[in-house]
């Protein structure tokens, strides 16, 4: 049975009857003012043109941004041991199969121009994933932070506890373990003979990470109590405390050069700040010196079992960092693109385009329509 | 006694086709005692459990019986304000409308002329047979009729109206005939059906909906109409005078019949664009960001190591990428509401915007803006010394960098799909995008509160200070998006939708009578004959005084159609003004659509020009000139 709704509602007098309008608000009623983007050719021009514009000065200047950083790669996984000078033998086949054992050599380098402004020396490793997930996984940010109580995190296995010596190691994980071992020397051949080049190994790794995240536990020393339930990476040459000799502070997992390690790369070819030229040294103040340098390496890092390869950079900085000509090039690339559609544009505007004003105004010259 | 009968008939015919709802009255006397026996019958009919409505059948069988007819009364129904123009428009958008009522024959007819449904040119398929054998036959023969001008095959849009009665469609409904009488009525413009039962209502609507997978849309005021609504897709229930039943059951109630138009062409179709949008963009946006994944994969030794923090991708839907979906998905509207009530054929554009086609487009698109993003970070970031203090970044500096720029290339991908910029759009391109930089600084130094977050401790003062985070900020979401502007001016400029067009025209506020007709570089020199008859002069003396548009159209092919057009435009000058530019319209895009390949022939109608809305000036006796 249909029952009018009108009915019901006459029982009520108007004066209380509520109103079932809707509210007449601009965005209930979706009339909120708006702006209608119209994208065809004759508005996008001037985009195109402003873009191409702009990005190809930036570009250039960018580009002699990167132009002006100065850097050179010197490989030197294969370089021949000093000591067998005669065999030829290279440090890569002494280090092979012998875990634990030094070599020493020497590689020559040539810089053709001087290194003006602050030289930084990094070692370069390619094929090293340290990107892998469980490679990242592999650390225990507890010890790391100077806590020893606990037993190592099990995301350190197998390199959380060493079988051979029955101990924990400390500091536990796969990062730690692979920590980059070569040391490097740099020496100039100057005028009155070989001098060696200062490098500082502080102010190498980031300012947060230093403070926040790594920390010494209270006594680490040798023959610190610590050391009778734990013990050192398994593919470590050197002990805890020794790993900066000239600077204590330096030291432990405070290490700046562990801290720089542990900060995992992003691909596999990559490089990691190792020593920075001093440049209150005397002779290199104003940077390296045009001329004959040769690098003295304690070689005990091995990388031939992953085909990866090793090598130093050496490279001034630029306001945006290293040498990358990419970006320069890119907006040059961009810019370029965009002018030339900007003036495609124009040109299909121009012959095929009509305007609105055109094609409203009907006045005695109006070409007739046909069909 | 048959004197009385016949006498009633007439009156009935008379009725009906004035368009008058009929109701014959008849009584009968019954004694007391025969009403108390029948009761009892009633009462258990009523109350059984099985049977209830055959045998409440049954039991009205037998009182109903030896009645005696005392007249015929009759009611004017009348038909909602603005009826017609509504079924006008519901037809011009390419909608069929079937009208299924209870009324009679004749009744029907009429009100199917009165709304414009049927047209005076139209034939009318009467199908009013009482057996199977005669309904196949007049089915047949109508479709052998309709088939005969094309060779057996029977045309798609035809110039007829069936009408079918209640009774004959439960023949035609027969699973024999079904097809075909399905096949007759979707070939005609028009379908009527009459003295259809509620049940038979919902009959056609399921067959039309399960048969020929068209979306179909039940309106109807009654408590009759409950079973179609619910039968079609979409169920419109008007609340009204005859009460909220069909509302009640309906998908969508409206107060009046011609709110349809409203709901239909502006809401209908601003939500169909809406909700493709949205859903093309969220799988966007959520390949854009994961496929980045796999392609780092290729440089982490497939080890599945995630570029990025865990947490910044948990939170890319629920903060990062929340407004902008609901921004467009809410607010965008495609073509403003007064042009999509002015213009119904803008209903048929874009009826298939949801397809595959456009699918796999879109998730081709993300995937090369995902490609473009991790390779420009890639080369942007090098071997990581970004800043001039020599340090170097970790994978996390990269991850964080390309983080970033997704959430700015989808962004401003969404920016660049809506069609109607809203302050809710800027809030939401812009607003995330800076909530993306207040969280990235936030998280960087929540570990020195609470025990979280230690991987990206510092990160922010990293990113932020590398001068290629900015520069690459300006580069990479422009490179990515550059293709997308390109092909969306391309697409704007040569292959305008009618819907970009009338928008168009809207924003730079023109009239878009002069936009809608396409121009041909040639000219064919009609401007001499035109001289002669005098027409330009008036014209030119009529343009020549301030603002006027006119209305005229060249049309080609055969005269039929201008026939027709100049009819339906005598009608149509009656109504209101807006009509015309649709019906040019109208007839502008049929003759685009119809492919003849006769001899161009073209016909000058100038149907009227106004000037100013106060002198109105008719050049009417100039209908039909024939131009070679």
């Amino acid at each position: 049975m249909e029952v009018s709704t009108s009915a019901i509602n006459s029982t009520q007098t108007p004066e209380n009857r509520e109103s079932k309008k809707p509210s007449n608000s601009a965005f209930k009623q979706q009339r909120l003012t708006a702006w209608q983007p119209i994208l065809t050719a004759g508005t996008v021009l001037p985009t195109f043109f402003v873009i191409g514009i702009l990005f190809i000065p930036v570009g250039i200047g960018l580009w002699f941004f990167s132009e002006n950083v100065r850097e050179i790669t010197i490989p030197y996984t294969h370089c021949t041991s000093i000591e067998d000078k005669e065999t030829n033998r290279t440090c890569a086949d002494i280090v092979r199969n012998n875990s634990g054992a030094l070599c020493q050599c020497e590689v020559h380098f040539t810089l053709d121009t001087q290194f003006t402004g602050r030289v930084y020396m990094y070692y370069a490793l390619t094929n090293f994933y340290q990107n892998h997930r469980r490679y990242v996984k592999s650390r225990d940010d507890n010890q790391l932070w100077g806590q020893i109580d606990s037993d190592p995190n099990s995301d350190c296995t197998p390199f959380a506890f060493d079988q051979v010596k029955k101990k924990k190691i400390y500091p536990c994980g796969a990062i730690a373990n692979s920590m980059f071992s070569d040391e490097i020397s740099l020496f100039h051949q100057s005028l009155d003979g070989l001098k060696p080049v200062s490098l500082i190994r502080t102010g190498i790794a980031w300012d947060s990470d230093k403070k926040f995240k790594f920390q010494n536990p209270r006594n680490y020393s040798q023959g610190a109590k610590m050391w009778d339930g734990y013990t050192k990476p398994k593919a470590w040459r050197k002990e805890l405390w020794e790993l900066d000799p000239e600077n204590p502070e330096n030291n432990g997992v405070q290490n700046e050069d562990l801290i720089v390690w542990m900060r995992t790369a992003a691909l596999p070819n990559f490089r990691k700040l190792y020593r920075i030229v001093n440049s209150s040294a005397e002779y290199f103040r104003a940077g390296l010196p045009m001329g004959n340098y040769s690098l003295k390496i304690n070689y005990t890092y091995e990388v031939e079992s992953f085909h990866g390869t090793k090598s130093i950079v050496l490279s001034t900085t630029s306001l945006l960092g290293g040498k990358n000509p990419f970006l320069g090039i890119s907006y040059i690339v961009v810019g370029t693109i965009c002018l030339v559609l900007g003036v495609l544009f124009l040109f299909i505007h121009i012959n095929y385009g009509k305007s609105t004003w055109e094609m409203t105004n009907v006045d005695p010259r109006t070409p007739w329509i046909a069909n | 006694m048959e004197e009385l009968k016949q006498k009633t008939n007439a009156h009935l015919e008379e009725f009906s086709t004035q368009g008058l709802r009929t109701l014959c009255c008849a009584m009968a006397e019954i004694p007391d005692h025969v009403y108390d026996e029948w009761q009892e019958i009633y009462q258990e009919a009523a109350t059984d459990i099985h049977d209830r409505e055959r045998l409440l059948e049954e039991a009205a069988e037998l009182i109903e019986k030896d009645l005696h007819l005392l007249g015929a009364t009759a009611i004017e129904d009348k038909l909602q304000e603005k009826v017609p123009e509504t079924i006008a428009a519901l037809l011009k958008a390419g909608i069929s409308v079937w009208v299924l009522t209870g009324d009679k024959q004749e009744t029907a007819i009429n009100i199917g002329h009165s709304c414009r449904l049927l047209t005076p040119t139209m034939e009318l398929l009467i199908i009013n047979r009482d057996s199977m054998d005669t309904t196949e036959e007049c089915l047949l023969n109508y479709i052998a009729q309709l088939s005969a001008a094309s060779n057996g095959v029977l045309p798609k849009d035809n110039d007829a109206a069936v009408i079918v009665d209640g009774p004959t469609l439960k023949f035609a409904l027969d699973p024999d005939l079904k097809d075909d009488f399905l096949k007759l009525c979707c070939s005609c413009r028009a379908v009527i059906v009459c003295r259809a039962s509620p049940m038979q209502k919902a009959e056609i609507v399921e067959l039309v909906t399960i048969r020929t997978g068209a979306v179909t849309l039940a309106i109807g005021d009654g408590a009759n109409d409950v079973a179609m609504i619910q039968k079609a897709h979409v169920g419109v229930g008007i609340s009204g005078l005859e009460g909220l039943q069909a509302s009640l059951a309906s998908d969508y109630a409206i107060a009046q019949f011609r709110f349809l138009k409203k709901l239909l062409f502006v809401h209908g179709a601003w939500n169909y664009d809406r909700l493709t949008k949205l859903i093309f963009y969220s799988y966007y946006k959520n390949i854009c960001l994961h496929m980045v994944e796999l392609w780092f994969a290729m440089y982490s030794g497939w080890s599945g190591q995630i570029v990025y923090e865990r947490w910044t991708i948990g939170f890319y839907n629920m903060f990062f990428t929340a407004a902008q979906p609901i921004a467009m998905g809410v607010c965008d509207r495609y073509c403003s509401q007064e042009m999509r009530l002015k213009y119904p054929i803008l209903y048929r554009q874009n009826q298939d915007a949801f397809n595959l086609k456009a699918f796999f487009t879109w998730i081709g698109n993300s995937l090369l803006h995902s490609m473009c993003i991790f390779w420009f970070t890639y080369w942007l970031f090098g071997p990581g010394v970004l800043w001039s203090n020599g340090k170097v970044a970790g994978y996390l500096v990269m991850g964080n960098f390309i983080y970033t720029y997704v959430v700015v290339v989808v962004s401003l991908k969404s920016g660049l799909e809506t069609k109607s910029w809203t302050i809710f759009t800027h809030i939401s391109i812009w607003g995330s995008i800076l909530l993306w930089f207040t969280f990235l600084t936030a998280y960087s130094y929540v570990y020195l509160i609470l025990p979280i977050g230690l991987e990206m401790l510092g990160i922010a003062g990293l990113v932020f200070s590398a001068p290629i985070f900015w520069l690459g900020l300006v580069f990479v979401p422009l490179a990515t998006l550059l293709p997308d502007l390109l092909f969306k001016a391309l697409e704007d400029t040569e292959f305008q939708t009618l819907a970009d067009k009338l928008r168009q025209c809207e924003a730079e506020k023109v009239h878009p009578k002069a936009m809608l007709e396409k121009e041909e570089p040639f000219r064919r020199p009609y401007k001499d004959d035109l001289r002669n008859l005098g027409v330009v002069q008036a014209l030119d003396r009529v343009l020549l005084q301030g603002y006027s548009y006119m209305s005229c159209f060249f049309m080609k092919g055969s005269n039929q159609a201008a026939k027709k057009n100049a009819q339906t435009s005598g009608e149509g000058n009656a109504g209101e003004d807006e009509e015309e530019p649709e019906e040019d319209l109208h007839s502008h895009f049929s003759d685009r659509d119809s492919d003849s390949d006769e001899e161009q022939q073209s016909a000058l109608i100038v149907r009227n020009v106004r000037l100013n809305q106060q002198d109105i000036l008719y050049i009417d006796g100039v209908e039909e000139i024939e131009l070679f």
